[in-house]
């Protein structure tokens, strides 16, 4: 896709700098918007229980522990899920 | 018309290697499509297992009778167009907005990150995405108890336990989940707005926003228009698994819709499953489907020139 490279902006009239800047501002609101709630949960998979009943986690893990993730591989159930969905799902459209 | 035929006969005979190459599609159209609603003839029987589809008796509109006079009739018909009427009224014009403001962002790699990241939600499968919800908002542990605790001191009340809680959860998380995703087409049709357009109107003194909603909108306004004619037909079509998983018995005022009930009478019941009941509610709520998107698909062919057939 050829973008038409902008020629030397002369100068933009105000309306246009407004513009711009609702649009850069708008989607940035947004893009926080959706990336923070997975952003916590990815870190709320890391952290102790008690840091996360108490409330103490915001974007980085407390108490790092990967203790959740080790419970997963231990739990035999998820492997055979894996295992059902790549060879039932996998080839119907 | 005999004529014709015989052409395309002939055309067959004389291309058959090319005719072939539809057979396997047709195969399968007709195996897993075709071939199966020939069941939907139990829903004007009295099913059951043992004597088969061809042995069971004939009852006619029975089972229609029965569902339109049950009380749940209009409670899940009630819900399923509310519900999909929210959704298509918060969903459709966000993809679009975001589509033509992302288009006007100039700064390369800021535009590329954004998009990158609002498309990421689209690949949490639904399971897994109410299992997020459940554990965002839940009023104590969760991120939305633990923020209205700092701001005002008290827990909030549980908003999967009221009806419009539940309304605005399953609408607000879909839009959340599905804008980016959704917004793609709608970039693709901007990209391919003649750059002409926008080097006449610069000339002419037109603002960005002004060539926005001129020419970038009416460009891409026969996308918009066959989306929505696909977004009607499926009106009656509420997801099934996302109303399922997030139904509880304090929010069943909203959350029960013609799917789950169809599940819950047909198929949850052990033992007592009711397959031509099911089937029967199944069957009204697809022919209103196909009255809704042939109608609007009517109606865009009469307003513009764009529609689906």
């Amino acid at each position: 896709m050829v973008r038409i490279k902008q020629k030397k902006q002369v100068k933009l009239c105000a309306a246009d700098r407004l513009y711009y800047a609702i649009c850069s501002l708008v989607t940035g609101i947004l893009t926080v918007l959706v990336l923070y709630p997975m952003l916590y949960i990815v870190a709320a998979s890391m952290s102790s229980a008690k840091a996360l009943m108490q409330g103490k986690v915001w974007i980085f893990p407390v108490d790092f522990t990967l203790i959740g993730y080790q419970q997963i591989a231990k739990f035999s159930n998820v492997w055979t899920g894996y295992r059902n969905t790549v060879f039932i799902r996998a080839p119907a459209p | 018309m005999g004529k014709k035929s015989n052409r395309i006969l002939l055309s067959i005979r004389k291309n058959w290697q090319l005719y072939l190459f539809l057979l396997p599609p047709l195969i399968y159209l007709f195996l897993f499509h075709y071939r199966p609603m020939a069941g939907i003839v139990i829903a004007f029987k009295d099913y059951s297992i043992r004597k088969g589809v061809l042995g069971s008796p004939w009852v006619g509109s029975k089972y229609f009778t029965k569902f339109f006079q049950s009380y749940q009739a209009n409670r899940v018909i009630r819900n399923t167009l509310i519900l999909s009427i929210y959704q298509i009224a918060a969903s459709f014009p966000v993809p679009i907005l975001f589509a033509l403001m992302i288009n006007s962002v100039r700064a390369d790699g800021y535009r590329k990150f954004v998009q990158a990241t609002v498309n990421l939600p689209h690949f949490i499968s639904t399971t897994v995405m109410v299992g997020i919800l459940m554990s965002v908002l839940n009023p104590r542990v969760g991120l939305y108890g633990q923020i209205y605790e700092t701001l005002l001191g008290v827990y909030p009340r549980d908003p999967l336990a009221t009806p419009g809680g539940f309304r605005s959860i399953y609408v607000w998380s879909g839009v959340w989940q599905s804008f980016g995703w959704d917004s793609v087409v709608y970039t693709a049709a901007l990209a391919g707005v003649d750059p002409t357009y926008h080097e006449a109107a610069e000339l002419d003194g037109a603002t960005r926003f002004q060539r926005a909603v001129h020419i970038d909108l009416p460009c891409i306004a026969p996308t918009i228009v066959i989306m929505l004619i696909l977004r009607m037909g499926s009106l009656m079509n509420i997801g099934f698994e996302k109303v399922y998983l997030m139904q509880n018995p304090l929010n069943l005022d909203a959350s029960s819709t013609i799917s789950t009930y169809v599940y819950s009478v047909g198929l949850a019941l052990q033992g007592s499953a009711n397959l031509s009941y099911a089937t029967a509610i199944g069957l009204f709520n697809s022919v209103v489907n196909l009255i809704l998107i042939t109608g609007v698909n009517k109606i865009a062919g009469k307003l513009g020139e764009t529609s689906l057939w």
